[in-house]
C-alpha cells in the first residue's frame, strides 16, 4: 500500500515576480508503507522542498499530495493530524533543543500531542533507548552533551512522537565517520524494530546505499529516478552527468566496462567488488 | 514578509550618487529631511519633489526599486492622509453628512502631507540603496571623530552597527528553521490566548539565544585571528574625500533648500 | 625561514580536572608543506589548531609560530598575521556586509595603508575566484562561495600558513570541491603551507602529509599512502579509508592505491598479467 503519493505536485517560490523558480515540479512518487528511501540530489535540487510538504509545512502550489491515502489539504483536522503521522527532522536538529533537561526536550513533541502523562514516559524511554541515550544522559541539559549526542537527542524527539513516517534531513551532516554510521545504524534499527516508513535526505550516495531499500534521485526540481539501489547504480553514468558523486567502486566498474570488461556496474561496496573480480578472473 | 522590506538594502552600483562621499550623502540626507518638513506650499514642495527624481536618476536606482521602498509605509501613508480629510476644516465645503465634513482644505493637506512622507522615505531609502552599510556606520564614525575624548567608543559602536547589519538577515533565516523545526514537533504557534501564545515562543527564542551566543562567540575567534584589536592603528580601505562632485551635490541641495526659502515667503501656506 | 610550525611537548587541557586536550604533541611544519589532520571529533585536533595560532597557549612545552614563541603576548599580531586560519561555520567568520569589505578587515586591523589594501583585496579575490563577487553581500551566497571570501580575508593578511579547521565540514560536496580546489590552487600557486584539519578520508589523501589524531596524541604522521595502509587501526579509532585503497588491499594489490585511477591501473594489470602483480 501507498503511504505518501504525490500528484503533479508543483512548489513555486516567489509566485507572480520575476524572480519566480520552481523547487520542485510535475512530481509524481509512490512510496510504499514500510520502505526505507534515500533521496538524493545536489542542493537546490528540491529535495528540502519536497519533504516539507509531506507533513504540510510548505503547501503545494499546484497538484495534491496523499498520506496514508488522505488528501492533506483537504480540511484542518487532516493537516493536524498529518503534522503527528509524520515526523520531520530538519537538518542540524540539535539546534532546536530546548528544555531544561534531555527528558523535558523529547517530551515536547508527545506533550504536544496531548497524550496522557505514563504514555509519553513510555514513549520518551523507549525513543531514547533507539537512540542509545542512557538514563543518566535523560536528567542532565541538552546543553552539557557532545555534538554526536546532542544530535541524537534531536532525533528522539521526533522518534518519541511516533510517526508512521520518519523524515530526516541530512541526519549525517558535520558528523565524523563515527558518529555518522551510528546515526545509520541507530535509523536502520528503528526501521526493522517498528517498521515505520523511513525517509532520509542526503547528498552522499556511499552513506544511505547500505541502509537503504529504495533511492530517489532528485535533479532540478523533479526527480530523475526511483528505484532500488541495485537499478539506481545501474545507472550510475546517469548520476554522474547530473553532477551526482557515486561511490569509488561505481567508479572504478563503469571504467573498466568501458575498456571492455564484462563487469556489472552496480557495484558500491568493497565485498561485491571483490565478488566481481573473482569471477571476472575465473572466466578470463 | 520580513524579506520584503527594502530598506536598508544596499544595491552597489557606479553612478556619481553611489561614488559621493557617504559622509556628505549622510549630512545631505538630513539636511533634505529638514527642509522637506519647512515646506509650506506645493511650489517648494514641488521644488523638494524635483530634486528627488533627479537625485534618483542620477543613482540609476531602478524606479521599481524605489516605489518597492514605499510598500512598507501604505498603511501608515493611507492612514495619515484619511485623519488629514477629516480633521482640517479650511476652505471650501464638499462632502457634508452628519459629523463627516470633508473640504478642499483637507484634501489639500492630506497630499500635502502624503508627498512629504513618501518624498522622506524615499530619501532615506536611496542613501542606504547607494552605500553599503559598513560605509554609512564608518561615515558616521568619522563625522563623529571631532569628539576625541569619546572616540573610541565610537569606533566601538560603529563596529557593533555592521557587524548588527551583518547577522540580521541570518537570524531571520535561524528563526524561520527553527520555528518550522518546533512547527513539525506539534508546536502551536497560531491558536491559544495571548499568554499561550508568548508561552509558546519559548521553544523557539531558547535555541535563538543559544546559537545566537555561539556565533558571537566564534565571530570573536575569526575576529581575533584577522588581527582586530580595537580601532587603534586601523586603517580603511575606503578613503572618504570630498570631491567636486560631492562640493556640486551640496550646492544643488543648497540652492533647492533657498530656492524652498524663497517660495514659501512668496506663495500662500497651504499648511 | 624553513620551519613554519614547531610543536615541543605541547600539552593543553580546558579544564583543571586534568583531562587533556592534547598531551605530549611533538612535531614540525616546514615551510610549503600541505598537510592533513585527521581525527574524529574530539580528538584534539581542533586544539591543535588554536594552539597553532596564540588563541591557546600550552599549559606544558612549547608552540613555536614562525619561531616566535606563542605564549609571547607582545607578538601576537605578528604570529596571527603569518599563521591565518578559516573555521568551521561560514557564517560565522565574515565581519562585513560586503564581500570586498570583509576582504579587507584583515589588512585595515594591520594598519596597511589604503591603496596597497585595494592591491591586496583584489588579488586575494581573484585568487579564490570570488572577485565577480566583490560587490555582492554574504549571505547571498553559497556556503562554498562564503568560505572562499573567509579564505580570502586570509589571503590578504599576506600569511605564510594558512589553518582550516574543519572548514568544509559544513558544506555539501560541490562546496567542499570548490574550497579544496581553491586550496590547492593557493598552495602550488603561492607555495603557502596548508594545514587542513577534516575528518573527510578522501580530502586528507589530497595532503602531501597526514597526521593523524587521537585523544590527544598523534597516532600516525606519514605520508597518505602509508597511513591508509593502516585501515584496522584507522577503523578502531573512528576513521575510515578510501574505497580504493581497501578494495586494493582485499585483492591484494602489490602497489599502493588512494585514488579511483590508482585502483584501475592495478586491477587492470592484474587482469592482464592474470597475476597479482599490479
Amino acid at each position: 500500500m501507498s503511504i505518501i503519493k504525490t500528484e503533479n505536485l508543483t512548489h513555486l517560490y516567489s509566485q507572480g515576480t520575476p524572480f519566480e523558480v520552481a523547487a520542485i515540479r510535475n512530481v509524481n512518487l509512490d512510496i510504499a508503507e514500510g520502505e526505507l528511501v534515500a533521496i538524493i540530489g545536489h542542493t537546490g535540487s528540491g529535495k528540502s522542498t519536497l519533504i516539507q510538504h509531506f507533513n504540510g509545512l510548505l503547501k503545494p502550489t499546484e497538484g495534491k499530495i496523499f498520506i496514508d491515502g488522505k488528501d492533506i489539504w483537504q480540511d484542518k483536522a487532516t493537516l493536524k493530524e498529518t503534522r503527528f503521522k509524520v515526523g520531520l527532522c530538519f537538518q542540524y536538529p540539535e539546534y532546536q533543543l530546548f528544555e531544561e533537561t534531555v527528558y523535558k526536550d523529547i517530551a515536547f513533541g508527545p506533550k504536544n500531542m496531548e497524550l496522557s502523562a505514563e504514555e509519553i514516559d513510555k514513549r520518551v524511554k523507549k525513543a531514547a533507548k533507539f537512540t542509545g541515550v542512557t538514563e543518566e544522559m535523560l536528567e542532565k541539559s541538552p546543553f552539557d552533551l557532545s555534538g554526536g549526542e546532542k544530535r541524537r537527542v534531536a532525533i528522539a524527539g521526533v522518534m518519541a512522537m511516533e510517526p508512521k513516517i520518519l523524515v530526516l534531513d541530512e541526519p549525517t551532516s558535520g558528523l565524523d565517520p563515527m558518529g555518522r554510521d551510528k546515526i545509520l545504524n541507530l535509523i536502520k534499527y528503528y526501521r526493522e524494530q517498528t517498521g515505520s516508513t523511513v525517509i532520509i535526505v542526503s547528498h552522499n550516495m556511499e552513506d544511505v546505499a547500505s541502509i537503504a531499500t529504495k533511492i530517489l534521485v532528485m535533479n532540478e526540481a523533479t526527480f530523475l529516478s526511483y528505484g532500488n539501489v541495485d537499478d539506481t547504480y545501474s545507472a550510475a553514468d546517469e548520476l554522474l552527468s547530473v553532477g551526482l558523486d557515486v561511490p569509488q567502486m561505481t567508479k572504478i566498474f563503469l571504467e573498466l566496462k568501458k575498456r571492455g570488461y564484462p563487469v556489472r556496474t552496480n557495484i558500491y561496496t568493497v565485498e561485491q567488488g571483490v565478488k566481481e573480480i573473482q569471477k571476472l578472473r575465473a572466466s578470463l | 514578509m520580513i524579506r520584503d522590506i527594502t530598506i536598508g538594502q544596499f544595491f552597489p552600483g557606479n553612478s556619481i550618487i553611489h561614488k559621493m562621499d557617504p559622509r556628505m550623502k549622510l549630512v545631505l540626507t538630513f539636511l533634505y529631511i529638514v527642509v522637506i518638513f519647512m515646506c509650506k506650499n506645493f511650489w517648494s514642495l514641488g521644488l523638494m519633489v524635483a530634486s528627488l527624481i533627479i537625485t534618483v536618476a542620477l543613482s540609476k536606482i531602478s524606479v521599481k526599486t524605489i516605489l518597492k521602498s514605499i510598500k512598507p509605509i501604505v498603511i501608515l501613508t493611507v492612514f495619515t492622509a484619511i485623519i488629514n480629510i477629516f480633521y482640517v476644516n479650511t476652505g471650501e465645503v464638499l462632502v457634508k453628512w452628519a459629523f463627516i465634513k470633508i473640504t478642499t482644505g483637507g484634501i489639500f493637506t492630506a497630499i500635502f502631507m502624503v508627498i512629504r512622507i513618501v518624498a522622506l522615505v524615499i530619501a532615506s531609502s536611496l542613501l542606504t540603496y547607494t552605500t553599503s552599510p559598513t560605509l554609512i556606520t564608518d561615515a558616521i564614525e568619522r563625522l563623529l571623530s571631532p569628539l576625541k575624548f569619546m572616540s573610541n567608543s565610537v569606533h566601538t559602536i560603529a563596529m557593533m552597527m555592521t557587524i548588527a547589519l551583518r547577522f540580521i538577515p541570518i537570524l531571520i533565516d535561524e528563526f524561520e528553521k527553527i520555528t518550522n523545526a518546533q512547527k513539525a514537533r506539534g508546536a502551536d504557534l497560531e491558536t491559544g490566548t495571548l499568554i499561550e501564545r508568548a508561552k509558546a515562543l519559548i521553544p523557539i527564542f531558547i535555541p535563538l539565544f543559544i546559537t545566537s551566543f555561539r556565533r558571537a562567540y566564534e565571530l570573536a575567534f575569526a575576529m581575533e585571528c584577522r588581527c582586530y584589536h580595537g580601532g587603534e592603528g586601523r586603517t580603511r580601505m575606503k578613503q572618504m574625500k570630498l570631491e567636486i562632485r560631492d562640493v556640486f551635490c551640496g550646492l544643488f541641495i543648497m540652492l533647492t533648500t533657498v530656492g524652498v526659502v524663497l517660495l514659501n515667503i512668496n506663495f500662500t501656506a497651504v499648511i | 625561514m624553513d620551519t613554519i610550525l614547531e610543536f615541543k611537548n605541547v600539552s593543553f587541557s580546558y579544564d583543571d580536572d586534568g583531562n587533556k586536550a592534547v598531551s605530549n604533541l611533538s612535531f614540525t611544519i616546514k615551510k610549503g608543506e600541505f598537510v592533513a589532520v585527521l581525527g574524529h571529533n574530539g580528538s584534539g585536533k581542533s586544539t591543535l589548531a588554536k594552539l597553532s595560532n596564540a588563541i591557546l597557549i600550552p599549559d606544558e612545552g612549547q608552540v613555536l609560530a614562525m619561531g616566535i614563541d606563542t605564549a609571547d603576548e607582545t607578538r601576537t599580531l605578528e604570529i596571527r598575521q603569518h599563521i591565518g586560519m578559516v573555521f568551521q561555520n561560514p557564517d560565522n567568520q565574515i565581519v562585513a556586509t560586503i564581500v570586498e569589505e570583509d576582504v579587507a578587515f584583515g589588512p585595515e586591523n594591520l594598519g596597511v595603508p589604503p591603496e596597497e589594501i585595494r592591491i591586496r583585496v583584489d588579488k586575494a579575490l581573484k585568487a579564490v575566484g570570488m572577485y565577480d563577487f566583490r560587490d555582492h553581500e554574504p549571505h547571498k551566497l553559497s556556503g562554498g562561495q562564503k568560505q572562499r571570501v573567509a579564505i580570502a580575508g586570509i589571503i590578504a593578511m599576506q600569511p605564510d600558513c594558512i589553518v582550516l579547521d574543519e572548514a568544509t565540514a559544513m558544506l555539501d560536496p560541490n562546496g567542499r570541491k570548490e574550497v579544496i580546489k581553491t586550496i590547492k590552487y593557493l598552495h602550488e600557486e603561492y607555495g603557502i603551507t596548508v594545514v587542513f584539519i577534516t575528518h573527510y578520508m578522501d580530502e586528507a589523501a589530497l595532503a602531501d602529509r597526514i597526521i593523524v589524531m587521537n585523544d590527544g596524541e598523534i597516532l600516525f604522521d606519514d605520508h597518505p599512502l602509508e597511513v591508509f595502509h593502516h585501515g584496522k587501526e584507522l577503523r578502531e579509532v573512528g576513521l575510515d579509508v578510501p574505497q580504493a585503497t581497501e578494495f586494493a588491499i582485499a585483492l591484494n594489490m602489490k602497489r599502493k592505491v588512494l585514488t579511483t585511477e590508482d585502483a584501475l591501473e592495478g586491477l587492470i594489470g592484474i587482469l592482464e598479467k592474470g597475476s597479482s602483480e599490479g
